[in-house]
Order: structure tokens, then C-alpha cells, then sequence
């Protein structure tokens, strides 16, 4: 096989999602057994807010929601940190080997405005139900906590008003439809030159990322390891285009199955692997079973529905150079921020008062185990059965 | 990469994120007639997972998804 041949089928061609989404399972179960901490993302970027409000003069070390999930230090020595910095690094680096990197600029301002409205409700959701796609959700159900359940049925519940939402008709653009084939990819000369100066910048940011975790890894092992586990992350989440916000969403636009497959199909791996963990005395982090989780799944919903991606989604596309995901992104701060800001009020009444259940204690560990992964299973059931709605029938094409 | 299908029409969905990108290749697709060919063009990676499965579900046929770099090009015929 050439390097040109390696590169069209590795490289450039996407990933299926369903064994990406196994990998990220497996990976996402060693990175809680050796940091101690559940993949996530929102808390640091509620963090970075934080950080922003202490340099306008506030104090948020007093905050009693950074008192909860800690503002010490700086990003750069927190494991939730510099295993993001891995992720943007993978992303990006994963994207420009495949010369998928280009500022895209979206098509409307309405569109800017839709993004960045729905990142915060996304954000503000995320918070308020103490994590996004991720911590109250994908790696949420492996943590056998009560609240990631509620989470993931209100987070589709709140997918069925975003998309309503959605294709209101002044969020609708004109198809610009035209009678003559596109004259985009008549050029090939340039687009030969833009993947092999898209190559060499790839392989500056995987030696610059290296050369990160190495300086991390002087600091401790868990860091070190956090960054490598972040660039595996990132780069698996580019090439398999993982899309949490799809898999919600097309439940209800098209009935696509594949990516709700994946994601169920990799929790089961996660949740054999955190159970090992846990069975070898690693603790669970388990939330609140209060109305925030429920609530917090709703809004998160309506807000990833309305941006287009939710925190992982919006993060490699961001590194893709798609200008719509940077203001997604720049929400999401917003919104977690918001939660930290109101916690006194909004924790009080709809988080604390009620009780952290882990399903492990709760049911028995072997019981425990067996219904959730029941529950992901009947989940996948759900999903084929609401896929049937959309199929057309055979000799009846559309 | 190039294929021989010529397309009757073509549909510039660059800038457009999910869903819109893969509910405008449906709604164009609704509007032509048996056997002519849709071809569509984005710039959104994540299509590639979408548009292909949306399009043969529906019933179309999906005749290629090429990718150029950050641009990707899509041939689907209605069936007929």
C-alpha cells in the first residue's frame, strides 16, 4: 500500500461510527479506572468562565459552584484541562490530515444567532444537570448513576422541541438549487496543494501535542496520560464524525439509526469496563436525582437541536474551521457560567435536597449491572421501533 | 473521483449545518422526477453520515459521496 493509498483510506475517508464509537467506550472506561475522573468537558469550560469572571474582578473561588467542582490552579494542571487542550489538538490534527480544515462561514446571521442562543441553553442545561453528552450521558449511565438516566430521556425529549424549533420557517434559508453541475472541483492543482501544506501542519500539531504531554508527563503521570487519552478522544470524535446531537435529533427528522446505535453500543463497553473499575475500588461519581437532571436533559435538547452540535460535536468542528461552532462554543461558556452564577437558588431548590443515587448500591452491584445494560438495550429497541415510522415501504419509494 | 452520472440539478448547501443540510437535499429530491439526478454539495463533514442514509432510506439511490478536501459532493437519483 503507497502512502497516497494509506492516506485516502485512513486518513481522508471517515471512520464508520458504530466501531469508533466501541473505541471511545473501551477508552472512556481506562481513563476513568486511571484518573480517577469521568470523560467530560463542561465543567472546565464552566472553569474557563470562571476563570474570565476572576480577571473582570469577581470572585469566583467564593462561588459556592466552584467550591463543588474546584477552581484551583490554572487549566494547564487539571486533568479535565490538559486533556482538553489533547482533544482540540487530536481534532485538529485528525482534520487537517484529512485537508478537511477551512474557515467555513455560515450562511446567515440568523444562523450566528441561532447557535449562539442555543449553546447557551445547551451550556445552561449541561450545568444545571451537572454534564453534557458526556459526563451526564455517555459516561454518565457507566457511572450506574440514576440521574444520567433521566438525563439521556429528557435530552431526547428536548431534541423533539428543538427540531420543532428548528424548522420554524424563518429558520429555514432558500434552496439554492441550480440546472449546471458545480464548478468547485475543477481546480484540482490547488486542492493538491492545500492537503499537502494541510499534511505538514498536521504534523506540527502532533509534534507540538507530544511534546505537551511530555512536559505534562514531568508533572505527573496522570496528567501526561490525560493528554494522550484527550488526543485519542479528539481524533476518534473527527474521523468518525461522532455526533451526539444526531443521534437525538434524527430520532425525530429522518429515523436514522446508526450513530444511536454506536452510542448505546458503547456505553455497554464503558459499563463493563467502569465496572471492573469500580469492583477494584475506584468511586463513582454519582449526582443528584433531583428535577435538575431532568431539567437540565430538557434544555440541553432544545439547545444542542438549535446549534447544531453539542459539546463534542461543536469542539471538532470548531478545529474544522466551521466559524458557526466557535460562537456554539463560546455559549456553552456562557451558560455554564450562568448555572455557577445562580447555584445558591438554582442547586438549593432543584439539586441538593435530593438524594445521589448509584444504581450499584441501590439494587446490588450484579443487579445494578444487569439493568442498566437491560435499559441500553431496550433503548436500541426504541430506536429501531421508532426507525420503522420513517421507512418507506418496499415498491412505494418515497 | 469524477463520475459519469450528469446531474439535472445541483444544490449548494455550503455554510448550512445539521439538520438543514440533509432535510433541503430531501425537499429538493421531493420536487423531480423519476430518474433524473440530484447532485449536492457541503461543507459540513458530518453529512457524509447523514445524507447517504436519509436519501436510501427515503428510497433514493445514493450513487456516490465523494470527499475533495473540505468540500463534499453527493450523487442521488430518484428511482424510477
Amino acid at each position: 500500500m503507497s502512502l497516497a493509498e494509506f492516506r485516502a483510506q485512513y486518513l481522508v475517508r471517515f471512520w464508520s461510527p458504530i466501531p469508533a464509537l466501541l473505541a471511545l467506550g473501551v477508552a472512556s472506561a481506562y481513563y476513568f479506572a486511571i484518573t480517577g475522573t469521568f470523560w467530560a468537558v463542561t465543567g472546565e469550560f464552566t472553569r474557563w468562565g470562571g476563570h474570565i469572571a476572576a480577571l473582570l474582578g469577581f470572585s469566583p473561588q467564593q462561588w459556592s459552584y466552584f467550591q463543588l467542582i474546584g477552581l484551583n490552579g490554572s487549566p494547564l494542571e487539571r486533568i479535565d484541562g490538559v486533556m482538553i487542550i489533547g482533544m482540540f489538538a487530536g481534532a485538529l490534527c485528525a482534520a487537517l490530515w484529512a485537508g478537511n480544515v477551512q474557515l467555513r462561514w455560515p450562511t446567515s446571521r440568523r444562523r450566528l444567532a441561532q447557535g449562539l442562543i442555543g449553546g447557551i441553553i445547551a451550556g445552561f442545561g449541561a450545568r444545571l444537570a451537572m454534564g453534557c453528552n458526556l459526563a451526564a450521558f455517555f459516561t454518565g449511565i457507566p457511572m450506574f448513576s440514576l440521574h444520567a438516566w433521566a438525563f439521556m430521556l429528557t435530552t431526547v425529549i428536548g431534541a423533539w422541541i428543538g427540531v420543532k424549533l428548528c424548522l420554524l420557517p424563518f429558520l429555514r434559508t432558500p434552496l439554492r438549487l441550480d440546472t449546471a453541475p458545480s464548478s468547485l472541483f475543477a481546480d484540482t492543482a490547488s486542492l493538491a496543494r492545500r492537503a499537502r501544506l494541510q499534511n505538514r501542519l498536521g504534523l506540527l500539531i502532533a509534534v507540538l501535542v507530544l511534546g505537551f504531554a511530555a512536559w505534562r508527563f514531568e508533572t505527573s503521570l496522570v496528567l501526561g496520560l490525560a493528554v494522550l487519552f484527550g488526543v485519542f478522544f479528539g481524533a476518534v470524535i473527527e474521523r468518525g464524525q461522532i455526533c451526539f446531537t444526531s443521534a437525538a435529533r434524527d430520532l425525530w427528522t429522518t429515523g436514522r439509526t446508526r450513530i444511536a446505535y454506536g452510542i448505546l453500543l458503547g456505553m455497554v463497553v464503558a459499563c463493563l469496563g467502569t465496572f471492573g473499575a469500580i469492583a477494584l475500588g475506584a468511586t463513582p461519581k454519582i449526582f443528584w436525582m433531583g428535577p435538575n437532571a431532568a431539567l437540565g436533559g430538557l434544555l440541553f435538547g432544545i439547545g444542542i437541536v438549535l446549534a447544531g452540535g453539542c459539546e463534542t460535536g461543536w469542539m471538532y468542528r470548531a478545529m474544522e474551521g466551521q466559524v458557526h461552532f466557535w460562537i456554539v462554543g463560546i455559549g456553552n461558556v456562557i451558560g455554564g457560567t450562568l448555572v455557577a452564577i445562580f447555584w445558591d437558588e438554582l442547586g438549593g431548590t432543584l439539586a441538593l435536597p435530593y438524594p445521589k443515587i448509584n444504581l450499584l448500591e441501590y439494587l446490588g452491584a450484579g443487579t445494578g449491572l444487569l439493568l442498566s445494560l437491560a435499559g441500553l438495550m431496550l433503548a436500541m429497541l426504541l430506536v429501531y421501533l421508532n426507525a420503522r415510522r420513517f421507512a418507506v415501504r418496499e415498491g412505494l419509494a418515497r | 473521483m469524477n463520475h459519469n452520472h450528469q446531474p439535472d440539478l445541483s444544490l449548494d448547501l455550503r455554510g448550512e449545518h445539521c439538520p438543514y443540510n440533509a432535510i433541503a437535499t430531501l425537499e429538493a429530491l421531493a420536487d423531480m422526477t423519476a430518474g433524473q439526478v440530484l447532485e449536492v454539495i457541503t461543507d459540513c463533514a458530518q453529512s457524509v453520515n447523514g445524507i447517504p442514509e436519509d436519501a436510501r432510506a427515503k428510497g433514493y439511490d445514493c450513487l456516490a459521496v465523494e470527499q475533495h478536501g473540505p468540500l463534499f459532493r453527493f450523487l442521488i437519483r430518484v428511482p424510477g
